[in-house]
Formats: structure tokens, sequence, C-alpha cells
């Protein structure tokens, strides 16, 4: 059976064509987080690293990214002192920040094949200067918790307008997990 | 077809005219601006803006990143006659 992958445009004017018709349509859509490295820090265009330049700083995309100031990324968990590689171009598997996002996919059959627009969703990233306690690493071994102000890097997800596609009530919706290929 | 006016539909332009242009006419029909993202798909990465007016979503995806070739914002309307006119006007 033959997947057609479509543009937004492509798949927006051929689902019309259908409704104008009179078909009944049944769309599928899929909406899945992810926070995998498909979409980290390094490939992102310059106006969309510019949200994160007050904490890291990179010459050109897809180059390697460093930190400027130290900060906590509280979606991974993860605390970077100034100066630290935040992404190799390298090993951009290895060491990296990814970016999480939205996995959209739309799609209708008809007449055996399948017509689909997939697109990826970026989460919207947000810095700011908060009190956190960091435990300090040394050789000396157990050491208390400090509480301090430092940048947090937090990810807000993308909002709901922007994941869906609004279409007449006569094409029925059906919310679908993943597509098992026959 | 004929549809009636006060009807939604669904219509997709690919418009080779400034995203500027594009969002003034939308701002200008009356509608306001609910959310946007930053989208990736086809390979390419978009900032794509959705604009609300009382039942009527328009949707503008304008390509982002260096690119030499020319850039056409789509427009996915869900919306009155009317207002698919209004931006086909544009075309």
């Amino acid at each position: 059976m033959p997947i057609y992958e479509c543009t937004e445009n492509q798949f927006i004017e051929n689902l019309r064509k259908m409704i104008d018709t009179n078909f009944k349509i049944i769309v599928k859509r899929s909406i899945k987080i992810h926070a995998d490295i498909k979409h980290n820090i390094s490939r992102v265009p310059d106006c969309e690293f510019n949200k994160y330049n007050r904490i890291m700083r990179r010459s050109k995309q897809r180059a390697n990214v460093y930190s400027v100031k130290p900060f906590y990324d509280e979606f991974h968990n993860r605390f970077y002192i100034d100066d630290f590689k935040v992404h190799s171009a390298r090993y951009s598997r290895m060491i990296t920040l990814s970016i999480p996002y939205f996995k959209v996919e739309y799609s209708f059959d008809i007449w055996g094949e399948t017509y689909a627009y997939n697109f990826d969703v970026l989460f919207n990233p947000a810095v700011k200067i908060e009190r956190r306690n960091i435990k300090p690493i040394t050789l000396k071994g157990k050491n208390k918790s400090k509480s301090v102000l430092l940048h947090v890097l937090s990810f807000k997800p993308p909002r709901l307008e922007t994941l869906q596609i609004e279409l007449p009530q006569s094409v029925l919706i059906f919310d679908v997990n993943q597509k098992i290929k026959s | 077809m004929i549809m009636k006016p006060g009807k939604l539909q669904v219509k997709s332009l690919s418009l080779y005219i400034p995203i500027e242009s594009v969002v003034k006419e939308i701002t200008q029909l009356g509608f306001s601006e609910v959310a946007s993202a930053t989208v990736i798909t086809d390979a390419k990465f978009w900032i794509k803006r959705v604009f609300k007016k009382n039942q009527e979503y328009i949707s503008v995806s304008d390509e982002i990143g260096d690119a030499d070739y020319l850039r056409d914002p789509i427009v996915t309307i869900y919306g009155k006659q009317k207002t698919v006119k209004a931006l086909r006007k544009l075309e």
C-alpha cells in the first residue's frame, strides 16, 4: 500500500478536494512527545538559537555549542559549568542538548493509498534566574548542598493550537498511537 | 460547488509575498494571534503562527533559516467564504 508524503499545502488541498466531493473521510492523528537527539541545540537556525543566547554561544549553525554561564537544565536534570561544551559537532550523538518536541502525524486513506503530513513542534525554551540547591563535588567526600542563584533552562510545551489542524465537522478525526504497516 | 457564506471551509494557500503583508491582511480581517511555535517539516524550519476570530482559524507557516530560494508562506484557513476570498486576493 503506497504512502504519499505531503506538505501542509498539499495535504490540506487534497483533503479539501475530497470534502468538496462529499466524500466521508476519516483523518488519523497521532501526537507524541519525544526527547531524542533528532532536534538539538546545534541544528536550530540562528533565530531559534537566540532564545538560548543568555546561557550558550556558538559560531554558526551545526558548530560546537558552549555554555557562557553556569546553568541548570531542568528538563534533562543536568548542570553545566561555565564554558562547558554543551554540544560537540564531532560527537553529536553523545554530547548534545536535545530539544523536546511533539511529533504530529496526520493521514487519511483512499482507494488503498495513504496520504500523510508529518511535522515536529519544538518546545519553547525559557531561561530564568532561580535559587537552587546544588551539591558541590569535591574530593573530600560528603558535602552539604548549597542554595545558590543560577540560570535555569526549562522547556514549555507548545500551545495546542499549533499541533492541531482545524477541520470541518464532516471530517472525522481519529486519534491513534501509530500505524502498523501490513 | 456552491457554499453557504457562513459555512466554515478549509483552504490552504502558498503565497509568494512577504509574510508581513499576509499578517497585515489577516489582522485587518479582525483576527488576533493566539499561538506560535517552531515547526520542522519537509527538513525545513518554520515559524507557525495561529490566528483566531470566533470559530475561524488561520495558521501562517513561514520558513526560517538560511536559504537562497524564494520562500512562500503557507496559509491554512478554516474559515468563512469571505475570509478565504480575502486571502485568495493575495495570490
